[in-house]
């Protein structure tokens, strides 16, 4: 009950059983065996020695005791013979005179009792035995019994002596020498152990004790570390062993320093700053110096923290994040593209936009860990901001060139000359010396510069406006000086206003290029009047006949209209066109200057619609496509007026599929082997009709349009290049 | 943009807001972003252009009525529904209202509104989402 209750406390009060382990040196343990050992041998021999001693002894004494024995049993056969008791008695009494005697006895045969028997004084309580046997021999602990029998000379048994000799002198004796013989074997045991622990201690444990050091030493990371045994026995051979080992540790680490210096520079010099994190979105502490130089130090962070610092939970990006990142370890690796994909493509820190790119690092077919590569795009992102802008600028300022034009660019044109002489006569009235200016030529100065301005305000010329206004400045600044005095012009002065004129200029050139750029006969725009239409046709009627002649062709150039001008709007309609059929595609126009004659002008926006139409329906392939053919992802189709001597020849040319002739025939039933079949009509190489094609009567259309001007329209084309429909005057009939 | 960056259609948006200007401004930068951007302010008729609709992003606070309530009518519009539905975003500065978008209804909030540069990120992060769920149930 005690007992239970002392557990039940300890138990109670955390206390907790603990094993006791000793640890024993391998020098004790050599001590405690060899110990064993020579103990247990030293016992074994011992014993073994004094056994044969003590066999040695009792044969001695027995061999004694037997002469005596047979001695006593030769007297003894007269008094036996004669049943002389006296004579038995006495005989036995002599052997009281050897004291190694403990007792002697005669027996009859068949008696059980001696018949006459003599004791040693300290052996009075000693019983005594007939003999087994009338001639043997029968040790006891303390004695060694012999019976002899006597026999008269003609061999009658007339009874048996037996003497029983003591063995405690032997004994005593023996023990004696197994106590002397015990002690000297302890003692040489202990010298055995004692040298074989020292020599143990000195040839095994040292040595081991040494290499465990050594190790231990190598493990806290010292480099170069020898234990250099001289022995040549197996632990000589050991430590040798352990020395190359121990060399080679330090040279492969050196060469895995180097080449983890290399790494890390290497990965220091990438321009991505590179981290690692794993499920748990804790980034480990290996990350590079760029990713500390984006994020600041981000061993232990949480990656979400690191890319969404300032994020609310109801951020979408947030959201997004965090459902990426239990996909991207959840699904199997093989599906990283996917999820790759569904990354966050970028964040932005502060003013700061950075590119983010993961990579999986993959385990048993999951992600085990994500590598962040993250990259400062900041500077691109501003760059592709300010061209952004720019462009939209630039978009709206065409936008405002195309209302320009189409609103009566004459005006500008007027407006363009008006300034540069109003530009050239302030150059002219600043002259060249350094002459005071008169206040009426200060004001005229200033007249053109805000006239310029003005006008220019006008046109939503932002740039011709600013630059008019610096110089205007410039010119009030002077004129404030002083109402009355003439005002002089530094050579500096005169320098600088003239730079500022030269800013107008040059903003002026601009807007002409812009306003070129913008028109859709180019150049032309600039060379163009206003006329009224009916004047035109009745030039056209006056003239009829008389086109061989001076008058004729100037009279034909009048009414003819710039090519450009009949495309202008298709360069807008050819992106949504292909838009609607998801395919990419742009116009390019070529010639956009060259006057097309009147007639053909007539039909030609209509031919071109057709043309360009067909070109972007049947033509031009979709992206993938295309790409597959190894072409640009954009289609083109070209719409060219090229002049051919008094006339000019229009084509359209796409970069398309080609005419698939096989296939055109194949759906009309017939064999089709020239292109130019589709002008017959009633054949389409669209697959279904669209709003856009696909009837098939459309180059028939264009066909019947061109003809009633005079004109005729043929097809060329190259499966898999392109197909190209040219316009050209019709031959004049064989007479 | 330039024609030869014409971008296949990353998705199509319906935004609906009483704003103009802010419809202008969502157009182009979405646009320009690649999406297929329907802009209103009108609510009446809305739900027809809710067909292969990928998101619709709502004001809170417009004349007469609130998000909540256009979200209501476009669901309603949408019952019998379509296979794919679009998502519902609210458009909003308002503190409650981006605290509260999943009480009124609405799949997720934009917020900053006004940085268009942050309104496409945003949708660009809704799209992934998006999918990442389309492939979370095929990966299932």
């Amino acid at each position: 009950m005690r007992a239970e209750h002392l557990r039940q406390a300890l138990s109670c009060r955390g206390v907790r059983r603990q094993t006791v382990t000793v640890r024993w040196s391998v020098g004790a343990k050599l001590a405690a065996v060899t110990v064993v050992i020579v103990v247990v041998v030293t016992g074994l021999v011992t014993l073994e020695i004094a056994g044969r001693e003590r066999e040695t002894l009792q044969r001695s004494k027995a061999a004694s005791a037997s002469v005596t024995s047979d001695l006593l049993a030769v007297s003894l056969v007269a008094p036996v013979d004669f049943a002389d008791q006296d004579a038995i008695e006495l005989e036995l009494s002599h052997l009281s005179a050897n004291r190694d005697v403990l007792w002697g006895a005669v027996f009859v045969p068949g008696a059980t009792v001696a018949t006459a028997t003599m004791r040693r004084a300290d052996a009075a309580g000693v019983p005594i035995a007939a003999p087994e046997t009338p001639n043997g021999g029968r040790w006891t602990d303390r004695s060694v019994e012999l019976a002899r029998p006597i026999v008269r000379a003609d061999g009658k048994h007339l009874g048996t002596v037996v003497i029983a000799f003591d063995l405690a002198p032997e004994l005593a004796a023996f023990a004696e020498s197994r106590r002397r013989l015990l002690s000297r074997s302890l003692l040489v045991a202990a010298v055995t152990a004692a040298l074989l622990v020292i020599a143990s201690r000195r040839q095994i444990v040292r040595p081991i004790l040494r290499l465990r050091d050594a190790a231990s030493r190598i493990e806290r990371g010292e480099r170069d570390v020898r234990v250099e045994l001289e022995s040549s026995d197996e632990l000589g051979t050991l430590g040798r062993v352990f020395d190359q080992m121990s060399g080679a540790i330090v040279e492969r680490e050196t060469r895995l320093a180097e080449a983890t210096s290399n790494l890390r520079e290497l990965f220091d010099h990438m321009r991505q700053g590179i981290l690692v994190f794993g499920p748990d979105g804790v980034i480990e502490p290996t990350a590079s110096r760029q990713a500390a130089a984006l994020f600041g130090d981000v061993a232990g962070r949480s990656i979400r923290d690191v890319l969404y610092p300032s994020a609310d939970t109801n951020g979408v990006e947030l959201q997004a994040f965090d459902e990426w990142m239990r996909l991207a370890f959840e699904v199997p690796a093989d599906a990283w593209t996917e999820v790759g994909s569904l990354a966050p493509p970028g964040v932005r820190l502060g003013r700061r936009h950075v590119n983010l790119e993961f990579e999986p690092i993959e385990k048993d077919g999951r992600t085990a860990k994500l590598m962040l590569l993250a990259l400062d795009a900041t500077d691109v992102h501003r760059l592709e901001e300010a061209v952004r802008v720019q462009e939209e600028e630039h978009a709206r300022r065409i936008r405002a060139m195309r209302r320009l034009v189409a609103g009566g660019g004459q005006v500008f044109v007027a407006f363009l000359s008006g300034a540069r002489e109003r530009l050239a006569r302030c150059r002219a009235l600043l002259g060249e010396s350094n002459d005071p200016l008169a206040a009426a030529t200060l004001e005229e100065v200033l007249r053109h510069a805000h006239t310029v301005k003005g006008e220019a305000s006008a046109f939503d010329l932002a740039p011709v406006v600013e630059a008019a206004h610096a110089f205007e400045d410039e010119v009030v600044k002077l004129r404030a000086r002083s109402t009355e005095a003439p005002r002089v012009l530094s050579a500096v002065d005169r320098a600088r206003w003239l730079g500022r004129i030269d800013d107008v200029a040059n903003a002026l050139d601009r807007a002409r290029e812009l306003f070129v750029e913008a028109s859709p006969i180019g150049p032309s725009i600039l060379d163009q009047i206003t006329v009224h239409r009916a004047d035109l046709e009745r030039l056209h009627a006056l003239t009829s006949g008389l086109e061989a002649t001076e008058l004729g062709s100037v009279a034909g150039r009048l009414t003819a209209r710039p090519f450009g001008e009949t495309c202008a709007l298709l360069v807008d309609k050819v992106p949504t066109w292909a838009g609607t059929l998801g395919k990419s595609a742009r116009l390019e126009v070529e010639g956009r200057e060259e006057l097309v004659p009147r007639a053909l002008a007539s039909v030609l926006p209509g031919v071109l619609g057709h043309l360009v139409r067909n070109a972007v329906v049947h033509g031009l392939e979709v992206e993938a496509e295309r790409t597959q053919a190894n072409k640009p992802g954009v289609g083109v189709v070209y719409a060219r007026c090229v002049v051919r001597g008094d006339d000019v020849e229009i084509e359209v040319e796409d970069d398309g599929r080609g005419i698939d002739l096989p296939e055109l025939g194949r759906r009309s039933g017939r064999t089709v082997i020239d292109p130019n079949a589709l002008l017959s009509g009633g054949l389409s190489s669209a697959g279904e009709t669209t709003h856009l094609a696909g009837r098939g009567i459309g180059l028939s259309a264009v066909r019947s349009s061109l003809s009633t001007v005079g004109y005729t329209v043929s097809l060329d084309s190259e499966p898999g290049q392109g197909t190209c429909v040219v316009v050209r005057r019709a031959p004049p009939p064989a007479t | 943009m330039s024609i030869s960056k014409i971008p296949t259609s990353k998705g199509r948006i319906l935004v609906i807001d009483d704003s103009e200007v802010l419809l202008s401004r969502v157009k182009s930068a979405l646009g320009a972003a690649g999406y297929d951007v329907i802009a209103t302010t009108q609510t009446v008729g809305t739900a027809r252009h809710l067909q292969g609709c990928d998101l619709v992003v709502v004001d809170f606070h417009m004349p007469g009525f609130d998000g909540k309530s256009v979200l209501g009518s476009l669901r309603g519009a949408m019952r019998g529904g379509t296979d794919a539905p679009p998502l519902f975003y609210l458009y909003t500065n308002d503190e409650s209202a981006t605290r509260d978008w999943s009480h009124h209804g609405f799949d997720g909030v934009f917020t900053r509104k006004g940085d268009d540069r942050a309104l496409v990120e945003q949708v660009d992060a809704a799209f992934r989402m998006r999918r990442m769920r389309a492939l979370a149930n095929r990966t299932k």
